[in-house]
C-alpha cells in the first residue's frame, strides 16, 4: 500500500513539474493531482505558488499605495472630522438607518 | 455545451454575488449604527460600479488576449466584443463564454468589496468611487490576467489558483492592510467604544458569506462534476471546523463563546480553504482549517490593534 501511494506521488511529480496548467484547462490533470495528493510532493509547483504569492502581496500593496496616495491628494481620501463625528450615514448619503425619534 | 454545466456556473455566479450582500452585513453590523448605511452603499455601488467596468473593459484587461508579456490582456473585447454564446475552449469549453465572463464578473465585485472594512466610517464616498475603480483597473484585472489568462505569466509558469484565493483574498486583503495603515486610525480609537451595533446583521452577513461560497468554491470547476462535488464538501468543512474551533479558543479563553466568534471562525474557514479546496483531502481540510482559525484569531487581534483596521 505505502508503495503504492509513493509511486503515485513520484508520478505526478513526473507528470506534472514544468507542464502543469491551471485548473481551467485541465479538469482530467487536476484530477490527477487530486487523486495523488501532489502537495506532498512537488516542489517545483510548490516554489512557483510561493513566488505567486509573494508578486501578488508586493504588487498589491505597492499599487495600492501609489493609488492611495494619488487619489488622497487630489480628492482627499478622509471625511472632515465633523463628519466623521456626525457619522457617515447622515454627512455622505442624507440617510439614517434607525430612527433615534418617534 | 454542456447544459448542466451551463446551468451551474449560472446558479454559482447568482451564489457568488450574494456574498458581496453578504459582505456588506457582515461589516456594516460591526460597524457604529451611524455608519451602517455607509457601508452598505459602498458594497452595492462596488456591484454597480464593477459591474459595467467588467463589461466595458475590465474583463477584456483581464481574460482578453495576452498583449504579449503575459501582463496584462488587449482591448479586443472591450464591451464584449467576441466574448458570445459559443465557447471559450481556452477557459471554459462546455458553457456559453458569457457565462464564464458573468461569472468571473462577480470575482471580480467580491474583491474591491472585500476592503471596505479597512476604510469604514471615515472614507469621502466621491474618493471611495475613484479610488475603488482604479483599484480595479489597475491591481485587480493585472492579477486575475496573470495566473487566470492564457498568456498569463504567472499562468505559464504553471501558477495555480483554485477559485482566486491569491487574486481575491490575499490582494484584497494586502491592500485593506495598506490603506488602514494610510488612511489612519479612526477619531476617538481606544477612548471610546467601538463595540458593533447589530450582531444580527453581522450573522447574517456571515451566513450569506457561506451559503454564497459554495458557488465561489464549487463554480470554480466550471462543471457540475466530481471537482465540484469535492469543492463543495471542503468548502463545508472548513468552515465548519474553523467556526467550531474558534468558539471553543473562546469558550476557553474567555469563559463563554460568542457568536461574533463562531461566525468570524466560519468565515476565516471559508477564506483560508479557498486556494486549495478542490485539491486537499477531506480530512486534511479540518486538520487545517481547525489551525487555520486557531492562528488567525491571534493575527486578527494583532493587527486590529496595530493598525486599526475598522473591522
Amino acid at each position: 500500500m505505502m508503495i503504492h501511494w509513493m509511486s503515485l506521488v513520484f508520478m505526478a511529480s513526473e507528470e506534472c513539474g514544468e507542464r502543469l496548467q491551471p485548473v481551467y484547462l485541465h479538469k482530467q490533470q487536476l484530477m490527477t493531482l487530486v487523486q495523488t495528493g501532489f502537495f506532498f510532493g512537488n516542489t517545483t509547483l510548490f516554489l512557483i505558488q510561493g513566488l505567486y504569492l509573494i508578486v501578488c502581496i508586493a504588487y498589491a500593496a505597492a499599487m495600492t499605495w501609489m493609488l492611495f496616495l494619488l487619489v488622497d491628494s487630489l480628492f482627499g481620501m478622509r471625511v472632515t472630522k465633523d463628519d466623521e463625528m456626525v457619522g457617515l450615514d447622515l454627512a455622505q448619503h442624507h440617510e439614517a438607518a434607525y430612527t433615534v425619534l418617534e | 455545451m454542456d447544459s448542466g454545466d451551463t446551468g451551474w456556473v449560472l446558479v454559482s455566479a447568482i451564489l457568488v454575488f450574494i456574498m458581496t450582500p453578504g459582505v456588506a452585513f457582515f461589516y456594516g453590523g460591526m460597524a457604529r449604527r451611524k455608519n451602517i448605511l455607509s457601508i452598505l452603499m459602498q458594497c452595492f455601488i462596488i456591484a454597480c460600479l464593477i459591474s459595467l467596468q467588467w463589461v466595458l473593459y475590465g474583463y477584456s484587461l483581464s481574460f482578453g488576449p495576452d498583449t504579449g508579456h503575459g501582463i496584462i490582456g488587449n482591448l479586443d473585447w472591450v464591451g464584449l466584443r467576441s466574448v458570445g454564446l459559443q465557447p471559450n475552449p481556452d477557459y471554459a469549453g462546455t458553457i456559453p463564454h458569457l457565462a464564464f465572463m458573468i461569472f468571473q464578473a462577480m470575482f471580480a465585485i467580491i474583491t474591491p468589496a472585500l476592503i471596505v472594512g479597512a476604510f469604514a466610517e471615515r472614507i469621502k464616498f466621491s474618493s471611495f468611487v475613484i479610488f475603488t475603480l482604479l483599484w480595479a483597473t489597475f491591481v485587480y484585472d493585472p492579477i486575475a490576467h496573470w495566473v487566470w489568462a492564457t498568456g498569463g505569466w504567472l499562468r505559464n509558469m504553471g501558477a495555480l489558483d483554485f477559485a482566486g484565493g491569491i487574486v481575491v483574498h490575499v490582494s484584497s486583503g494586502v491592500s485593506a492592510l495598506v490603506i488602514a495603515i494610510l488612511i489612519g486610525k479612526r477619531l476617538g480609537y481606544s477612548k471610546q467604544s467601538f463595540a458593533p451595533h447589530n450582531l444580527p446583521l453581522t450573522v447574517l452577513g456571515g451566513a450569506l458569506l457561506w451559503f454564497g461560497w459554495f458557488g465561489f468554491k464549487a463554480g470554480s470547476a466550471l462543471g457540475a462534476g466530481e471537482i465540484a462535488a469535492h469543492a463543495f464538501v471542503t468548502t463545508n468543512i472548513a468552515a465548519a471546523a474553523a467556526g467550531l474551533t474558534w468558539a471553543l479558543i473562546e469558550w476557553q479563553q474567555h469563559g463563554a463563546p460568542t457568536m461574533l466568534g463562531m461566525v468570524t471562525g466560519a468565515v476565516v474557514g471559508l477564506v483560508s480553504i479557498t486556494p486549495a479546496c478542490g485539491f486537499v483531502g477531506v480530512l486534511s481540510a479540518i486538520a487545517i482549517w481547525r489551525r487555520s482559525a486557531a492562528y488567525f484569531s491571534c493575527l486578527a487581534v494583532c493587527c486590529i490593534k496595530r493598525t486599526e483596521s475598522g473591522i
